[in-house]
């Protein structure tokens, strides 16, 4: 067995590193007081391969494979959760759907811009009236002659606000629904009839726009179609099921970034004439997060491998997310209370952690829907099948 | 155009504490970085290489082991034309200039000033046996009409040299930073086993190497004592 990543892996993660502390932590209590990640921080993400992180070269990408996205996503959130839920929605769902099934010309045509920070790709498949009900879904495409048009609404969407290219779920023929009968569209935000809602107030990730998007008979050319028309919804589940990695390996650069915060802490405030680090009831507190952060690593990095290595992974994937986001909100938690009074402060970022990580128990799957995966690959092993 | 840069690694400080009741340095976390100057040097290449359209051959060499060995695959990922080890203990000024001359045609010599480490300034050690021109602490440095132009910070003021090439010139800290090497070449240039030469002191002519540095042990410089806080008037009466 060998736990050391390869030399390459090492050195990525020290100039993923070097970028996030040098340009983006600085910012990153701005980002959350506007609400507005500008465009030039993209771009200049691009230019690095951090929007194109999984995907080979010839498309744009970096070419690292889901290690080396994990290890982007740890290192982005560990500095701000806004930064990486945009990119984490615009590689880890919204290109990634493109890349998975998309045509040789579909990819050809928008993944260079998107790996390159010049779009900005989003996932669309939450609606108001479907959300862990996934087959509940209703935004209707209809066939006129060689493209689609496109009707409904899209709740939720991260990056809806900013994307370029949104990656949609519609029922093409609403006598199968979801199963069968739902198609992929690649639409663009510029095409007539598409506009989006004003961006959600959030309790946290507020640097990461969210909206609703409506689509008033978009046309939407064949050519953009995703996959097989009629199984969209499969594309789509495939999809979430290797986001769930990188969204633990977010998970877990923001409970490391509360740790370190928490030592440091520990470290520097004095109280009863001795460092808090010398009470065992911060002791207590900080080894149960280095315990908890340390499974998660493992889990994290074994299960991207076994996705890299092209094996099973859906079951992994699941406790990733789930552990991940479970994880998050504890360290979170005991990070404010080692803090004190200063980790309610809108000054530290314990606050904004704080805010931050909650979001990671409800989006991309809820912790429900997470055991009910794990649960079903479990039955599956005997031979019970739990999900239709 | 040629340009060879010098790399050196050294023990990132923020790894490190020093402990002066027991005399000592400890190492939390042995993180080996590019020495700042050096990172400016590479920096400072790589735009002259552009200006030049591409018309400048840039070479990275390191002495060492592994550290050096992934430094030099940071370079080669920056842009680097070629990037060579020399499999030594320690860089001195007799085994770059005997690369120097083995390469041959080096037009310019980039390097940091005195390293982060050990406060050797190794410009200037290989530019007296190469019988190169020499300009230290460089904040910029251009070629023009087969010279070199170095703006040098010196105080409040900067100061504009011009000499002929060959020369070495050495960069202080607060020459432009190091730029980030995209994702996907630092991928490729650490999994390709060729992007790094090897060299041994021994193809480069030189049998008889001594390590340079022995290490004796550690001492920590004598705590320092406050000054005393005198008035104008005791300063007047002290002149008289």
């Amino acid at each position: 067995m060998d736990f050391d990543l390869p030399p390459e892996y090492n050195a990525l993660r020290k100039m993923i590193r070097e970028f996030c502390v040098e340009e983006i932590a600085p910012i990153a209590h701005k980002i959350d007081e506007t609400g507005i990640v500008e465009r030039d921080l993209l771009r200049r993400l691009g230019a690095l391969g951090f929007l194109g992180v999984p995907f080979p070269r010839e498309y744009g990408g970096m070419g690292a494979g889901e290690i080396g996205y994990c290890i982007m996503m740890e290192e982005m959130d560990r500095v701000s959760a806004s930064v990486a839920t945009i990119i984490g929605a615009h590689i880890g769902i919204g290109v990634m759907s493109m890349y998975l099934d998309g045509s040789k010309s579909l990819k050809a045509k928008y993944m260079p811009d998107l790996c390159s920070g010049k779009k900005v790709c989003a996932f669309a498949l939450t609606e108001p009236n479907a959300g862990s009900d996934a087959a509940g879904i209703q935004l209707r495409a209809t066939l006129e002659g060689d493209s689609y048009m496109l009707d409904g609404q899209k709740m939720w969407i991260t990056n809806g606000p900013i994307a370029d290219v949104i990656n949609v779920l519609a029922i093409t023929d609403p006598a199968l629904g979801a199963r069968g009968g739902a198609t992929v569209f690649a639409v663009e935000s510029q095409w007539e009839g598409f506009s989006t809602g004003k961006p959600e107030r959030k309790m946290g990730l507020h640097g990461s726009p969210t909206s609703l998007l409506n689509f008033d008979n978009v046309r939407v050319p064949k050519e953009n179609v995703i996959g097989q028309i009629g199984l969209g919804f499969v594309t789509f589940m495939k999809t979430l099921d290797i986001g769930r990695v990188s969204l633990g390996a977010a998970t877990l650069g923001g409970a490391q970034a509360s740790l370190e915060a928490s030592v440091r802490w520990a470290r520097t405030r004095s109280q009863f004439g001795k460092q808090i680090a010398h009470n065992q009831s911060i002791q207590f507190m900080l080894a149960d997060m280095a315990a908890e952060i340390e499974s998660l690593r493992a889990l994290v990095y074994r299960t991207a491998w076994l996705v890299d290595g092209g094996r099973p992974f859906i079951k992994e994937a699941g406790m990733c997310k789930l552990l991940g986001s479970e994880i998050a909100s504890r360290c979170i938690d005991r990070a404010v209370q080692i803090h004190g009074a200063l980790g309610l402060s809108r000054d530290f970022p314990m606050e904004r952690g704080f805010r931050d990580a909650r979001i990671s128990e409800i989006f991309e799957g809820t912790n429900e829907i997470q055991r009910i995966v794990i649960a079903s690959e479990l039955m599956q092993e005997v031979g019970v099948r739990l999900r239709p | 155009m040629k340009i060879l840069i010098l790399l050196k690694p050294i023990l990132d400080p923020r790894g490190m504490m020093i402990n002066r009741k027991a005399g000592k340095v400890f190492i939390n976390k042995k993180e080996w970085m590019m020495n700042p100057g050096d990172a400016r040097a590479l920096e400072t290449a790589l735009r002259i290489k552009n200006t030049l359209n591409g018309d400048a051959v840039v070479i990275a060499a390191a002495v060492g082991e592994e550290a050096s060995l992934n430094l030099l695959r940071d370079s080669k990922a920056l842009g680097v034309d070629r990037a060579i080890l020399i499999k030594a203990d320690a860089p001195t000024a007799r085994l770059y200039s005997a690369l120097v001359n083995h390469l041959g045609d080096i037009d310019l010599i980039l390097t940091g000033g005195s390293a982060l480490d050990t406060g050797e300034n190794i410009g200037a050690q290989i530019a007296e046996p190469l019988n190169f021109a020499f300009v230290g602490g460089a904040v910029k440095c251009d070629i023009e009409n087969n010279a070199v132009h170095v703006v040098k910070s010196q105080g409040k003021e900067f100061h504009g040299y011009e000499c002929e090439l060959p020369a070495v010139v050495t960069f202080s800290r607060e020459a432009p930073s190091l730029r980030y090497a995209h994702g996907g070449d630092i991928i490729i240039a650490y999994r390709d086993k060729n992007a790094v030469e090897t060299m041994s002191a021994d193809e480069l002519g030189l049998t008889d190497l001594q390590p340079s540095i022995v290490e004796r042990g550690q001492t920590t410089p004598p705590e320092r004592e406050f000054g005393k806080q005198v008035s104008l008037e005791e300063i007047a009466t002290a002149i008289k």
